[in-house]
């Protein structure tokens, strides 16, 4: 077990996870002495029918304030405003966030505002400016990825001064995640499987980078577990009620990993890929995650190596010798995105050149890769890479992830 | 005590409990198939060096500014409150440390710190220290979160219905084990909330210097229980079992070291973590077998709990493994490591835990210094005492026969195997 020097670790969301764990609501919403929820959502869960299903399942027991279906994805300070609006006008008393980041963060703006009774969130920015408890919010994740249903930061937009205002603050963290299976039923087969990956990548990279600690370790471990029992099988089965249930929980299981842990250079890279090229996140942890195992390779493979058990299980782990598991996780990784990539008829993508927009056309070329590796190196995560990464090796790795050919270890640097 | 009636799982009675109820070890499969899990855990974990240097910081997260210090004479006696003055110098902030926590907690000193609270302005608790340290400062967070009133009002289960004041725990080396848990116990009522969890454990080497031995095996020991109690629990599940491996693992890397060499400050550190971890997974379940024998032993006959539990564990767990056949391998899975795991065949599983479990007995008990009993016998106990021990313990909740919690006493006691 690695114990680091000093380390902290905290996840105060109340998990609630089953087939029906969308009827535990009124309950929970009752312990936060809260009866009259706000439901906030997009058109797409929305026109997915799942609202309904939330709605059905509560609407008995608690008296919904509104449901606001309009939140878009590149949602704002005004849609917040608005929203905070609604919320005081009907009497609300807890928010219920059904979706995804951009519904969630638009959640967590609203819930500042109607808990501090702010007329500029700009006060609230940065990190722990929020110091109080803010109303009860419950979130539903739609996909089983990002783990943003566990994480403590939210990105607000204002469109009309042009700028983004990040909050953090464990009091953004909602109170109560709930994980139902019937969530995520509906979701597309290469949607799962990009946003299965995602989670996959914050579940290793949390295990394997420099900021690692005894309990994201196990949450990750766990994670890694139940994301690679069942991603392949709920891609080729979508119906598959318990794969899916299951998948939920290892998508929440690695978000509180990496949330208490860090990721990194896969999410360095991933981040500028999609700020330069708008390649869809998912998208690009699958493609660059055993690269990141590659690079940092020489510094952790003792790390990657432990990965083996929960990703292959325990023959695999048992029969390959210890001086060529860590090998043998970059392999698999390789394999379930290959394997994705043929359940999905190719709509998995394994490398960058074969990323595609709707017209057909690459969303990533290589004259975008100085572009990328500049950015790259301007974000945080790249702090928490077991190797210094610079614009040479991101240059390199660019190249061979575009291509979808392993890295030359030989040309990178080892610090 | 946990003797009150109302105890968690009869009052907590969902789906699983009842049928728990009827039937304490039916396969949780059959249970957990239509139901939906739990896992709540308030706390935030800072552990390592210098973890203390930040609770200033801390606090101000928490929208506080002005906490009361509650310590206990050993841990006054120690030394030991020093460390937490330094860590305020430069923060500004002005505290009140109260030394004069008494043995156990009583309601006289926690209206007497509620007066005090209220009257100076106070605006959060820190507790240093061992068990009675932590329960008055639970005790006191209740009063001052609410009413007067409400220490008698809101013994019990569940009966928190409020966030309450900002409180910081920090755990020493010669704890119970419970202090990080939702459990409270004052005078003879217990309370149960996960309310009553610190907002945040701090875990510092400077404070984990000279442990007692005993009292940290005994530590060890209850944090094992709980962990591996866990993981057979009907309502477990992979967020549960997350704090209790880590917890695990722990306990396997530190205690062999910390009882070779008591001045390891780092191991008996890691042994502060497990008990910390142990009783976030322990406060999302209810006590389990080894536990309540454990606990009525430990309060019979005045021996920490611990040490009961950790002398009763294999036998109780050998009882539960062969009542359940999925029980072995959960067990297994807790406390093997990788490679362990992967090279074991399943039929082994059953006696790695114990014997592994029993490893563990077997060096404490070799100790030249403090050596800790491995046997019942070995303790003040006497054999013809294990059926009041086994009635106490069901009146305190647990679910068993009575003729079945006397053969694993009896086994505990002789150190044998159940047959």
């Amino acid at each position: 077990m690695h114990i680091p020097g000093y380390f902290e670790f905290c996840c105060r969301v109340k998990t609630l996870a089953g087939h029906n764990a969308l009827e535990s609501i009124p309950d929970a919403l009752a312990q936060l002495n809260a009866s009259t929820p706000l439901i906030l959502t997009d058109k797409g869960v929305a026109g997915a029918g799942l609202i309904d299903i939330v709605t059905e399942a509560i609407k008995d027991k608690v008296n919904i304030g509104s449901i606001e279906d309009n939140i878009p994805p590149d949602s704002d300070l005004k849609v917040v405003n608005h929203l905070a609006g609604v919320y005081r006008e009907k009497k609300c008393d807890a928010i219920i966030a059904v979706g995804g980041g951009s519904v969630l963060d638009t959640a967590k703006g609203v819930n500042i505002v109607v808990s501090e009774d702010a007329d500029d969130l700009i006060k609230f920015c940065g990190a722990g400016a929020i110091k109080r408890p803010l109303n009860p919010l419950i979130a539903i994740p739609t996909t089983s990825g990002t783990g943003s249903e566990v994480t403590l930061v939210a990105v607000i937009a204002d469109h009309e001064k042009n700028r983004k205002m990040l909050f953090t603050s464990y009091f953004l963290l909602p109170d109560v995640a709930v994980l139902d299976s019937r969530m995520t039923l509906t979701l597309p087969p290469f949607l799962t499987s990009s946003t299965g990956m995602d989670a996959m990548t914050h579940a290793i990279e949390a295990y394997t980078c420099l900021a690692k600690n005894p309990l994201s370790d196990t949450h990750a471990m766990a994670a890694i577990e139940l994301l690679s029992n069942n991603l392949l099988n709920v891609v080729k089965n979508p119906d598959d009620k318990d794969g899916r249930l299951a998948l939920a929980k290892g998508a929440n299981l690695a978000g509180i990993a990496f949330s208490n842990s860090m990721v990194g250079m896969v999410h360095t890279l991933g981040h500028s890929i999609g700020s330069v090229c708008h390649v869809p996140h998912g998208t690009c942890m699958s493609i660059l995650l055993p690269y990141g195992l590659e690079y940092n390779y020489h510094k952790n493979a003792d790390f990657i190596a432990d990965v083996l058990y929960p990703l292959a299980g325990p023959e695999t782990y048992a029969k390959t010798p210890q001086n060529q598991r860590a090998e043998k996780v970059i392999t698999h990784v390789r394999k379930m995105n290959q394997d994705l990539y043929d359940a999905t008829n190719g709509r998995h993508a394994r490398c960058f050149k074969e990323v595609l927009n709707r017209d057909g056309q690459q969303m990533v070329t290589p004259d975008s890769f100085t572009k990328i590796s500049q950015t790259a190196l301007g974000d945080g995560s790249i702090f928490y890479n077991p190797e210094e990464l610079d614009f040479v090796d991101c240059m390199i790795v660019m190249a061979a992830a575009w291509e979808g050919v392993p890295l030359n270890r030989n040309k990178i640097k080892k610090g | 005590m946990l003797n009150t009636k109302n105890h968690s799982w009869t009052i907590r009675l969902n789906n699983n409990d009842m049928a728990l109820k009827k039937n304490p070890y039916q396969t949780k499969e059959k249970v957990m198939q239509e139901s939906t899990i739990e896992f709540f855990c308030p706390v935030k974990t800072n552990a390592g060096k210098k973890a203390l240097d930040h609770i200033p910081i801390e606090l101000k997260a928490l929208d506080a500014e002005r906490p009361i210090v509650i310590t206990d004479q050993h841990t006054a006696d120690k030394g030991l409150s020093k460390h937490l003055i330094n860590a305020f110098k430069d923060s500004g902030m002005k505290f009140g440390l109260f030394e004069g926590v008494p043995k156990t907690a009583d309601v006289k000193t926690i209206r007497e710190l509620s007066q005090k609270f209220l009257y100076k302005g106070f605006d959060s608790i820190i507790a240093l220290g061992a068990g009675a340290a932590m329960d008055i400062a639970k005790g006191l967070n209740i009063v001052v979160s609410g009413k007067p009133d409400d220490l008698n009002l809101l013994a019990g289960v569940n009966k928190i219905n409020h966030r309450l004041l900002p409180f910081i725990a920090i755990p020493t080396a010669w704890g119970n084990g419970f202090e990080i848990t939702r459990y409270a116990f004052v005078e003879n009522k217990a309370y149960t909330s996960p309310f009553l969890m610190p907002d945040l454990v701090v875990i510092d080497p400077v404070l984990y210097k000279s442990p007692d031995t005993k009292l940290m095996a005994s530590t060890a020991m209850l944090a094992l229980t709980h962990s591996l109690e866990a993981c057979i629990h009907p309502n477990g599940n992979e967020f549960i079992n997350a704090y209790a491996y880590a917890a695990i693992q722990h306990i396997k890397d530190c205690l062999p070291k910390a009882l070779k060499n008591p001045k390891n400050k780092q191991a008996n550190m890691g042994i502060g973590n497990a008990s910390s971890m142990a009783g976030c997974a322990f406060s999302n379940v209810s006590p389990g077998m080894v536990h309540r024998l454990g606990k009525a032993a430990g309060s019979m006959f005045n021996i920490p709990s611990g040490q009961c539990m950790g002398i009763i564990l294999p036998y109780g767990l050998e009882y539960q493994m062969d009542k359940n056949a999925s029980f072995a391998e959960k067990l297994f899975q807790a406390v093997a490591d990788l490679d362990t795991l992967a090279k074991t065949s399943k039929s082994n599983y059953k006696q790695k835990v114990i014997d592994d479990i029993k490893q563990m007995q077997t060096e404490m008990a070799s100790l030249k210094k403090n050596a800790i009993p491995k046997t019942l016998e070995q303790t003040e106990i006497s054999k013809n005492s294990l059926p009041a021990i086994a009635q106490k313990a069901i009146d305190n909740g647990l679910g068993m026969d009575k003729d079945e919690c006397i053969k694993i006493l009896t086994a505990a006691y002789e150190g044998k195997s159940i047959a």
